[in-house]
């Protein structure tokens, strides 16, 4: 009995210190997610298994499918990705048509936008306005990020799918079998596309880490690093692994990935990356499905060829591990809140 | 005169094993009934008869047909959706499918849709459990499903008209004539279905969205016999549908699907008393069209073309000994519309070898080998062995085989991910089958062992697009049980029907039962009769599925029960005889799912008419 209650006590005088420390705010015991990382599980396309973890910010725990435990109904099909605000969370599922808004510290829905989405792929939000791509339609869907309102559409040239913010404007790269091969500048102010930069490979990827855009291009042969500033490319590196994907750019830093390997290169880009380590080839060769880094700390997932739940690892940069967790199926993303 | 009615009733109401002859005494003339046929060419092996009459009682889609009456198992993406049958914890493309013989499943998919099937427009429809390639090729590997039409000389005309109507705005029309001369013999066939399937999503307050189908096709067969030993068979079916696919979360894009497929087929036979040649010539045309953002015109496609050529030699070298050669050829090309799959052509060249010996009337064996070549990938040599016990009570058959599902169109050929380094899936096989049959009794058991390798699987690359892998491998034991009991009294009839399938499918690198394939699986058929009157409830039983290879718990889909209710009058009206049928599906209103997030209809109603002429 004492070894039972022990344990017990020492979880619920844990629970008593950290309240008591901060104790100045009344405690919403359903304001369960304060700090951490929310995991974006796409599930199986067509199957309507989609889901959300949470992994706690000292990344010990995993609590899957939040969303269906908070709010007592399935999250949809295929959740492709989402962005955290200070406020909400908007989960883009991209095959049921739909936005789930939730609230960031309960995971309680707000709203579902469902206005106007044909297939949307990746959102981003900019003076109080949510700027979402579409897989279906060459353009961008503006909504009010308060009110989810629909604003308008904004045409593109061609369909595009990462989307981000820096400085005055939003950056919206065209998609790999787009037919395009430009990132088309959004002008937030007047919310046109106004320019678009030209590249000579398709866009696999683009990140920034608040000051540039860094963007990932790729033909049959070769794959090229370009920084843009305001609306052109200042700098270009060509990488010797041919199939390079998954590009973050933190700090000074950049991050990608190539085969089993983790890479990392100065965003000077005055030389290629170097090889941070490799991950275990996967079961199904779906490794790096889910890709980030977090304060040098790297998120991963494979996805286990979808037939299983994800297996995510946290490694540091020296490739040693700091902790695997069980996601959910199709584990696609990480969010840093 | 009532007797006659209620024992072909007695006979027609339910599924039977086919009781293979005994002995030598095979006519040539029943290798050209394929029904027969399918039994006497595997005697160490079982074959399910569905046949005419079970057929035209029912109301619905194949895959309810099938689900019903036999231990196969299907899971369907809503109902009338795409549905893909396990047979024996087998995959969607393990189980072939043919039709008068020739092998029927999409060159592009390797498979058949349950749900897009015309089943009704055939005269019986035989299931035979377990591995055929060495017989039907390819896809043989859980077992097959043939669909046969039935040509018959000298037999006086028959119109049968089949009308019903049921919720859902469920409608079809089923009409077939058949003629027989001394020379001739003719049949043709239509039939329509049609159905706003637009049923309530229990619990989850609303309906199924976008789900309506509709499916027309048409049919003809004919025989002519040009003297004593030649006699020509030509077969015709074709078949047009356009499924709107439902959607699972309310606000998805709309899409549908529409698949067309046209069949012919050439039959010469050639017999004298020992011998027996059939020589076949076929084309199969199948096409499907995607519409990815109804109600725009955005779609993309396939077709695909076939052509097959076959020659069968049967020989009855002695009394107790028979010997049959195969040769094949196939050709099919194949090509996408929007898709990734480039213009790409497969031959296929086979030569097969089989023979078996009785050494007494009651105990014999059969062998038989095929070798197969084809231009893309490597085919692996298969084999079929077994030996059969008959006696008046009892019959044992064991059969070992190996068998193959070549990669399809897609699997070799789509750009990108089609993998021009596949081999075939294979698979070796062992089963045993005990049948009892006691007065009105009628038990059978069948175990076997599958095992599988080099199963297909699309998956993604860390190049970041997915590719076909031989990735897989599974073994399956199992047992399929069939018991069927009647009681005759008066004018009354009762019986008892019951098939039960345990399948243990076991996923070689995780040691789990293989997703969305159930342990178990029972149906049962209670069937009383009273004159001309009848009424079967019948129960159906899938166990617990797992959709994640772990089995994990949470993603599991809860096992579920259905009751249906069957009645049918007789009704004699100043001569006109026709029957009512009046079907209660699910009348439990019992919320099941069989794949995730995709509610299945609640208690509905149909009724159908029937009148033969």
């Amino acid at each position: 009995m004492k070894k039972i209650l022990a344990p017990m006590f020492a979880v619920t005088l844990l629970y008593s210190c950290s309240n008591s420390d901060d104790n100045t705010v009344p405690v919403n015991p359903d304001e369960k997610y304060l700090d951490g990382i929310f995991v974006s599980n796409e599930g199986n396309f067509t199957k309507g298994n989609a889901s959300t973890s949470y992994i706690n910010n000292g990344l010990t725990t995993i609590t899957n499918d939040i969303f269906t435990t908070t709010n007592g109904r399935a999250l949809g099909d295929v959740s492709q990705s989402m962005v955290v605000t200070d406020k909400y969370v908007y989960i883009v599922v991209n095959n049921s048509n739909t936005i789930e808004v939730v609230n960031k510290k309960t995971f309680k829905s707000v709203y579902t936008i469902t206005q106007g989405l044909s297939s949307p792929r990746y959102a981003v939000v900019k003076n109080n306005k949510l700027y979402v791509t579409s897989l279906n339609k060459a353009s961008v869907n503006v909504y009010n990020a308060e009110t989810f309102a629909f604003i308008k559409e904004i045409e593109l040239n061609h369909t595009s799918e990462n989307i981000v913010v820096v400085g005055d404007y939003i950056y919206t790269a065209n998609g790999f079998y787009s037919g395009g091969m430009a990132i088309e500048v959004i002008n937030p102010a007047n919310d046109t596309n106004t320019v678009d930069i030209a590249f000579d490979k398709a866009i696999s990827g683009i990140s920034t880490n608040g000051q540039f855009v860094y963007a990932l291009s790729a033909n049959a042969t070769t794959t090229s690093v370009s920084v843009v500033n305001n609306t052109s490319i200042t700098a270009t590196k060509v990488l010797d692994q041919p199939i390079a994907r998954n590009i973050v750019a933190e700090g000074s830093n950049l991050y990608y990935t190539a085969g089993t390997g983790v890479y990392k290169m100065s965003n000077s880009l005055t030389a290629a990356g170097t090889k941070l380590f490799d991950v275990a080839q996967g079961a199904d060769f779906s490794v790096f499905y889910g890709f980030n880094v977090i304060n040098g700390t790297i998120f991963t997932s494979d996805a286990n060829g979808f037939v299983d739940n994800s297996k995510i690892v946290i490694y540091k940069e020296d490739g040693s591990v700091v902790k695997e967790f069980a996601g959910g199926i199709g584990t696609n993303g990480f969010y840093k809140f | 005169m009532n007797k006659a009615i209620v024992y072909s009733l007695f006979f027609s109401t339910f599924s039977y094993i086919a009781y293979s002859q005994s002995n030598s005494s095979i006519e040539l003339d029943e290798l050209i009934i394929e029904k027969s046929k399918i039994s006497n060419q595997s005697k160490s092996q079982n074959s399910i008869v569905l046949n005419d009459s079970l057929v035209e009682n029912s109301v619905g889609t194949f895959t309810d047909f099938l689900q019903k009456n036999t231990t196969l198992y299907f899971k369907e993406n809503g109902y009338g959706m795409v549905s893909s049958p396990s047979f024996r914890g087998t995959t969607s493309q393990q189980t072939s499918v043919l039709w008068n013989g020739i092998k029927i499943n999409s060159a592009l998919l390797g498979q058949t849709d349950f749900n897009s099937t015309a089943f009704k427009s055939y005269d019986n429809i035989v299931v035979k459990p377990g591995g055929g390639s060495v017989l039907y090729g390819s896809s043989a590997i859980g077992g097959t499903i043939h669909l046969n039409n039935q040509l018959q000389f000298n037999k006086i005309t028959e119109n049968e008209i089949q009308l019903n109507y049921g919720s859902f705005n469920t409608q079809g029309i089923h009409y077939k004539i058949s003629t027989g001369f001394d020379k001739f013999a003719v049949n043709a066939h239509f039939g329509y279905n049609k159905s706003d399937n637009d049923y309530e999503w229990i619990g989850k307050n609303r309906k199924n969205i976008n789900g309506q189908f509709f499916n027309t096709d048409f049919g003809a067969e004919l025989a002519y016999k040009v003297n004593t030993k030649n006699t020509i068979e030509f077969y015709s079916s074709s078949y047009n549908d356009d499924r709107h696919f439902a959607l699972q979360t309310p606000y998805q894009t709309k899409t549908k699907y529409q698949n067309n497929y046209n069949r012919n087929l050439l039959k010469w036979h050639y017999k004298t008393n020992r011998f027996l040649n059939t020589f076949y010539a076929a084309n199969i045309k199948e096409s499907y069209s995607y519409f990815d953002q109804l109600p725009t015109n955005s779609k993309s496609g396939g077709k695909a073309n076939t052509l097959y050529f076959k020659n069968e030699s049967f020989y009855n070298v002695l009394q107790n000994f028979k010997l049959s050669g195969f040769l094949e050829y196939q050709k099919t090309t194949g090509e996408g519309q929007g898709s990734g799959l480039p213009f790409s052509t497969q031959e296929i060249f086979a030569v097969s070898v089989l023979g078996n010996y009785d050494f007494t009337n009651r105990l014999g064996i059969e062998v038989g080998a095929k070798n197969e070549m084809a231009k893309d990938y490597e085919n692996p040599f298969l084999f079929s062995a077994g030996l059969y016990y008959n006696t008046e009570l009892y019959q044992l058959k064991v059969n070992s085989s190996k068998n193959y599902r070549i990669p399809t169109f897609n699997d070799l050929y789509w750009q990108q991910g089609g993998n021009l380094n596949l081999k075939p899936e294979t698979s070796h096989q062992f089963d045993i089958n005990h049948n009892f049959k006691y007065k009105s009794v009628t038990f059978n058991i069948s175990t076997y062992y599958t095992s599988i390798t080099n199963m297909i699987r699309w998956i993604p690359t860390n190049a970041g697009f997915w590719e076909a892998n031989n990735v897989d491998e599974v073994t399956i034991y199992g047992a399929d049980v069939f018991l069927n009991l009647k009681k005759q009294w008066n004018n009354h009839l009762v019986q008892f029907n019951s098939n039960y399938g345990y399948t243990r499918s076991i996923d070689k690198k995780t040691e789990k039962q293989l997703t969305y394939t159930p342990l178990h699986k029972f149906n049962v058929q209670l069937f009383y009769g009273y004159k001309n009157f009848s009424i079967v409830p019948s129960f159906l039983y899938v166990d617990e599925i797992f959709t994640t290879a772990s089995n994990d718990k949470a993603s599991a889909l809860d096992a579920y029960g259905i009751v249906d209710i069957d009645i049918q009058q007789k009704i004699k009206f100043k001569k006109n005889p026709f029957i009512i049928n009046l079907k209660i599906k699910n009348a439990a209103n019992t919320v099941y799912t069989n794949m995730p997030e995709r509610v299945m209809p609640g208690r509905n109603y149909h009724i159908q008419l029937i009148k033969k002429f």
